[in-house]
């Protein structure tokens, strides 16, 4: 019997734990390092390299070399998310069978989900190696606001990947799990998480070893790439003002400054300032190299970063509001995510909580470790509970009804397992059958939300409008995996879909694309 | 192990029971129990039902009837811990209704509605000094209330909620009279 595994497949770094003689550890490749970056670099031929190597390769060839692949993840090719995706990348971005984003590279089109199947796959090599056992199982981390597609996408990469997905949980909630994990805590936390790509805030409510998620709230589009990306900016408006060179559209250029964004970045959550030097960054008129010098301090990147930090704490106004909470009322606060280590951000955090946030955990290793723990904890044999969670539902499910709107059925937040049904009335005079079709999302308008599936009930009694009555009842299962029914009140017939086939790859697609044991 | 396989157990046997038991009954705690008991039913249900306990046994039937089991704790805590929902709902036990539906809410505001005095009248006349003795007991002017019952009997002498109102009101007048008497700068006021 193998042992299994908890992964934060993040958009910047991935780490891998396990829980071990009743511990939460983070595994280590041979190199001893335990933070492995996201990043998917092809070579020649079929080769293929991820982590730290791959990395490497970024600066000298940003075509090969897929980064923060995760930003498309679920996402549809035209969308405006995915035009801004592509302004902030170095790869190309291609589209799909159905009309979804992929990833272009030496002329070839990956799924995104071939893209983080690899970066799984390095995952569980790294376990594997570090503990000389196989891994049989694992529990993979996403951002609370993921969507029921992008969750089933993360799916689909284990199953390329030939890793055996025990549960998608929160990478919020991990955290808390990891916070919690065998301390007796009685109080409410948040959990303020700014990653790569994206930010989430989850209110929790500990007690002893049960966790219940209260609320959660995020935004897709807001993480420390952001960061960078205004940092070059910067960056490049200080090179034309230097030079008078316009490298804006420079690709080679601003993969190059986007990279030593990132790092004085880093460098700047230890220091004061940094002098940046990026050499050969472009050529002057009679053809010589030249290349950026200048310093950030704390104050230019306070002005830079201000408008992204603030719009971290409406989302969390929003959570706090939903879990019928105050700002003070908070016991703890949990900082998850590497740009939660800026001392910008700390000062924020603790000016509107008025508390020091927590810091005795690793704020890069505490997802990967709560995943380890639930793991654990749904494949452990022992009789008392280690930890148990109670989940909620990332995303409002709805029914599509007359006029292009969309009726809620599961708010968002709803604990699950749960189980909701709604009466629905025929729209037309004599109406024999009902399409369901089902949302997911916020809006009021169906156009503006994700259609889940739709499915068709017949035979219904040709009646006035209104008259005949349908009941669609949705049902969440712990793992959330949702099943829609409808059915006809007067006959007893019903319908029914299991949602799950809801990603841009079929089932075909996922078996051709499983990675080769020998491959590998 | 041996603690799963009596949970195992237990899941059976509540899964065979689980379209006849009351929201009181999943989460185990009494009909008039206080508001702050049933988080902590909930709680406690939870560390004992959630279907998570039962995944590593890896047998797929029980998982299905631990999910059936803990959406009816989910359902029972998400309208006992809501007062309005609860108070609902205490009215459709008494009528031997276990599971909140949209049917069965719809119910309750019919029975509501029912016990809700402004529709009593049915007289046209009787309707306007009907709501004019209803916006005095808002008033607290018990006198005029009695009064316009008894107008309003007047030309509905059947009506057994009016009937029931005039010795309300007679009774509250008289208490807020005796009140009055004995309160000495009332009566210098008089």
């Amino acid at each position: 019997m193998g042992i299994s595994v908890g992964i934060d497949l993040g958009t910047s770094n991935s780490v891998v734990a396990t829980v071990w003689d009743g511990q939460a550890v983070v595994l280590a490749d041979a190199e001893g390092r335990s933070v492995h970056p996201s990043v998917v670099a092809f070579g020649y031929g079929n080769s293929v390299v991820v982590g730290a190597p791959a990395r490497q390769q970024l600066a000298y060839a940003p075509d090969n070399t897929i980064f923060s692949a995760k930003r498309l993840i679920g996402r549809r090719f035209g969308s405006e998310e995915v035009d801004r995706i592509r302004r902030s990348v170095s790869w190309g971005v291609a589209e799909g069978p159905r009309g979804d984003a992929r990833v272009r590279v030496q002329g070839k089109v990956y799924a995104v989900q071939e893209i983080s199947a690899h970066v799984l796959s390095h995952m569980k090599t790294i376990a594997e190696q570090a503990t000389g056992q196989t891994v049989d199982g694992a529990v993979i981390t996403v951002p609370a606001y993921f969507n029921d597609q992008q969750r089933q996408a993360t799916r689909d990469a284990a199953d390329i990947a030939g890793l055996k997905c025990l549960r998608i949980i929160n990478e919020p909630t991990a955290a808390a799990l990891a916070y919690g994990y065998g301390q007796g805590h009685r109080q409410h936390i948040a959990v303020y998480d700014l990653g790569g790509g994206t930010f989430d805030i989850s209110i929790l409510r500990l007690d002893d070893e049960l966790f219940e998620v209260v609320s959660t709230a995020g935004d897709t589009f807001l993480g420390g790439d952001d960061f960078d990306i205004v940092i070059c900016d910067h960056l490049l408006a200080e090179f034309k003002a230097q030079t008078g060179i316009d490298a804006t559209e420079n690709r080679a250029a601003r993969a190059k400054l986007l990279d030593a964004s990132e790092r004085t970045k880093r460098a700047l959550s230890k220091v004061p300032a940094v002098a940046v030097k990026v050499p050969g960054l472009a050529r002057d008129e009679s053809g010589n190299a030249v290349g950026l010098s200048t310093t950030l301090d704390h104050n230019i990147i306070q002005r830079l970063a201000m408008p992204l930090v603030q719009r971290t704490f409406s989302v969390v106004d929003e959570a706090l509001a939903q879990a019928n909470l105050t700002a003070h009322q908070v016991d703890a606060v949990l900082l998850v995510g590497g740009m939660t280590r800026f001392p910008l951000i700390r000062q924020a955090v603790n000016h509107y909580f008025g508390k020091d946030p927590l810091d005795h955990l690793n704020p890069d290793q505490v997802v990967a470790q709560g995943a380890a723990i639930q793991a654990w904890n749904l494949t452990s044999f022992t009789d008392a509970p280690d930890a148990v969670l109670l989940d909620v539902t990332p995303q409002t499910l709805g029914v599509r009804t007359v006029g292009g709107f969309v009726e809620p059925v599961v708010e968002r937040n709803t604990p699950i397992p749960t189980s909701l049904t709604k009466v629905f009335h025929t729209a037309q005079d004599l109406q024999n059958e009902v399409r369901i079709q089902v949302f997911q999302g916020e809006s009021r308008m169906a156009a503006d939300n994700e259609l889940l599936g739709e499915f068709v009930l017949s035979g219904l009694r040709a009646a006035p409008r209104g008259e005949v009555k349908v009941d669609v009842t949705f049902a969440l299962d712990a793992d959330g995996i949702v099943t829609v029914q409808a059915t006809d009140r007067e006959t007893g017939r019903a319908v029914d879909m299991t949602i799950e086939a809801s990603s841009n790859l079929t089932h075909e697609e996922v078996e051709e694309m499983r990675f080769d044991e020998i491959g590998f | 192990m041996e603690a799963k396989r009596r949970l195992l157990n237990e899941i059976k046997a509540l899964h065979q029971l689980v379209d006849d038991i009351d929201y009181y009954g999943i989460l185990m705690v009494d009909r008039d129990c206080a508001p702050h008991e049933i988080g902590d039913a909930y709680r406690r249900e939870s560390r004992r039902l959630h279907p998570d306990r039962m995944s590593s046994l890896e047998n797929a039937a029980a998982t299905k009837q631990a999910n059936v089991i803990y959406r009816l704790v989910n359902e029972a805590y998400r309208v006992l811990k809501d007062p309005e929902q609860r108070g609902q709902y205490d009215i459709l036990l008494t009528d031997g209704v276990i599971r909140m539906t949209d049917d069965a809410r719809s119910g309750a505001n019919d029975q509501k509605r029912a016990n809700d005095p402004s529709n009593a009248a049915k007289h046209p006349k009787a309707e306007k000094y009907w709501a004019m003795a209803l916006s005095d007991w808002e008033q607290k002017s018990y006198r005029a209330c009695v009064m316009n019952i008894q107008f309003a009997l007047n030309f509905e002498p059947g009506n057994e909620v009016f009937k029931e109102w005039l010795t309300k009101a007679k009774a509250a007048r008289d208490e807020a009279e005796s009140k009055r008497e004995k309160n000495p700068y009332k009566l210098r006021i008089m």
